[in-house]
């Protein structure tokens, strides 16, 4: 809470003693002050307001609008709900939403797994924790197109570290090109997704392990429990808020992943690969279809919003161990 | 004797934490070490790199000027990504001192006054965040050609600028909380207003968060590819847009697409590296307590 709101309550409170009407002075003078604060507080705000609705309020609502109209002459025409129903038949979309969820639901519970067990590593005060912190925040800082070259680089059916590996080790017997085989160009966006994602689940994993009492697993510990029970009895239910956290923060990220893909597969083979957000980005500015674009992206957004709302009912329920 | 047998076990657990912390790092640093050496391969090197002549380590090192030979090409004769360098930095750096400033700004009310509507404003910044980035570059697009904007750096700066704000509003906002009360009342009291308290207070108490605010936004804009893959050309490329064009072109030598990826690292890394526990710092503040 703000500093002014305490205080101005102190003042009063400590005028109560002097009488009913100073105190009632004193509350206009205090609503004075508060409302010549609230211009002052908005012209700080203004610059970042400004830019905000600028940027992103006024184009949501023209591309909003935008989206029931057809773009492809010079006049737009107003067409009604027309591109959201289009969306279902014209393009291959069902193929895009069920590769969408999918691509979602592997990226979450992998990126979840593989946190945990990091930050799980980096919570029991190893020597040299820091180092691997150092070295966990090499991945969160490479640009991801820079991620997908590396990945595209590593996957090359010819010269790539992974084929050539395989052969010599004589799992693999020919070189395969992996992003021109549907499932295979799949796992490579899957993986080059969660090595980005992944420093960052476990940063917040991590900190939300050193905030668990110690004394509660001491007391488990007296109470005999086995340290797997202690795990699924106190880390996880503490460890849930962060857990909501990151599971909004990839479905946002998963649902919105295009420069991976552009990198790396660009869509192919086919459209197998295509999610979503490059379906979008396809139809706006490959077809040049800017109504439909406009509504594969707004169905997007819809569908990111629906799933917070899932995680924050499903998942958001207050814990106590007092 | 129990005891011994014990402690003896409690220290077997730990080498072995040790080993997997470890090996989990190796792991994960495996495929950015892979890029970094194959970015010192020759095109000639690179494509006699097939099995059973594979190789990781480039072996065909004889001179220092050989050694970069990519780098070189990539910084010199090949002047667009020259060029995109530098246009990726003017954007990365004039970002962060807007959006720093105007974030700072906007958090010390959040922070630190009783607005009416002050837990609706930060709610909206939050589902800032979920808005159709597609959607909304189809009409600035518009928009900018209309203006004459397009292909500008000026236009990636504003969209960058709004798109970084929201989370940098929340990480300084929470970085703000952490700065007690007293000290600022203190000052008023002392004769400073408002501005003079946010000025000579606040802002070297909450330090750490500008700096982290700050980082971000530098490492978030030097990486960002969509927006500027819509809003420009070929004046204001980038250097991200390069290498994404790039390796998708005909005829292209990986090793200098590679090159071109470890160069665009460099910065970002360094940061990363050398302002760490602000960092972390800083992710931790804007996710858990946003």
């Amino acid at each position: 809470m703000g500093g002014l709101y305490k205080s101005s309550h102190y003042y009063i409170n400590s005028n109560k003693t002097k009488g009913v009407r100073k105190v009632k002075a004193r509350k206009k003078k205090v609503r004075k002050l508060s409302l010549s604060r609230n211009i002052f507080a908005f012209n700080m705000m203004a610059p970042a307001i400004l830019v905000i609705a600028g940027v992103m309020g006024f184009p949501t609502l023209y591309a909003f609008i935008m989206s029931f109209f057809k773009w492809s002459g010079k006049t737009p025409q107003f067409i009604g709900f027309e591109n959201y129903l289009k969306m279902f038949t014209v393009t291959d979309i069902f193929h895009s939403i069920w590769i969408t969820i999918l691509f979602a639901i592997v990226v979450t519970i992998l990126t979840i797994v593989f946190a945990l067990f990091i930050a799980l590593l980096l919570n029991m005060e190893l020597k040299g924790t820091n180092l691997a912190i150092a070295l966990l925040l090499i991945p969160w800082a490479i640009p991801p197109v820079v991620n997908g070259v590396m990945w595209k680089w590593i996957l090359d059916a010819r010269f790539g570290t992974f084929n050539n590996v395989l052969i010599s080790l004589g799992i693999l017997h020919n070189f395969r090109i992996w992003i021109k085989e549907p499932w295979p160009a799949f796992l490579i966006i899957v993986f080059a997704t969660i090595y980005k994602m992944l420093p960052l689940a476990a940063f917040l994993l991590t900190a939300s392990l050193k905030t668990i009492p110690k004394d509660l697993y001491e007391a488990a510990e007296v109470d005999g429990m086995s340290p797997l029970g202690r795990f699924f009895a106190i880390t996880l239910p503490l460890i849930r808020p962060a857990m909501v956290i990151i599971f909004i923060l990839l479905s946002v990220g998963t649902f919105k992943a295009f420069d991976i893909i552009f990198v790396i597969t660009n869509g192919g083979p086919g459209n197998f690969t295509a999610l979503l957000n490059y379906m979008s980005y396809m139809t706006t500015f490959r077809d040049m279809k800017f109504g439909l674009g406009a509504a594969i992206a707004f169905f997007i957004s819809f569908l990111i919003l629906i799933i917070c709302i899932f995680y924050y009912r499903a998942t958001y329920r207050e814990v106590r161990y007092d | 004797m129990a005891g011994l047998l014990f402690r003896r076990k409690k220290r077997l657990f730990r080498i072995l934490f040790y080993f997997l912390l470890y090996s989990a790092m190796f792991v994960i640093l495996i495929p950015f070490i892979i890029m970094v050496l194959s970015s010192f391969m020759s095109a000639h090197e690179i494509y006699l790199n097939n099995y059973p002549n594979f190789h990781i380590f480039p072996n065909e090192w004889n001179t220092l000027g050989e050694l970069f030979a990519n780098y070189r090409g990539l910084l010199t004769y090949k002047e667009r990504g020259m060029a995109t360098f530098i246009n990726s930095l003017k954007i990365a750096s004039i970002t962060t001192i807007i959006v720093t400033v105007f974030a700072c700004l906007a958090a010390y009310p959040l922070s630190r006054t009783n607005l009416k509507g002050r837990n609706t404003i930060l709610f909206i910044f939050l589902f800032a965040s979920m808005v159709p980035t597609m959607a909304i570059l189809i009409p600035l697009y518009l928009q900018f050609t209309k203006m004459g904007l397009y292909d500008t750096i000026l236009a990636v700066i504003i969209v960058l600028t709004a798109y970084l704000l929201p989370f940098s509003i929340w990480v300084m906002k929470a970085f703000f909380d952490t700065v007690p009360d007293s000290l600022e009342e203190a000052a008023l009291i002392d004769g400073c207003t408002r501005p003079e308290a946010l000025i000579k207070v606040i802002i070297p108490l909450a330090l750490p968060g500008i700096g982290a605010v700050a980082v971000f936004a530098f490492i978030s804009s030097w990486a960002e590819f969509l927006i500027p893959l819509i809003l420009t050309r070929t004046d204001a490329q980038v250097f991200t847009m390069y290498i994404g064009l790039f390796v998708n072109s005909e005829n292209v030598e990986i090793s200098k697409v590679l090159a071109a990826g470890v160069i665009s690292c460099i910065p970002v890394v360094a940061l990363a590296l050398g302002f760490q526990k602000l960092i972390v710092r800083g992710l931790i503040e804007g996710a858990v307590k946003g």
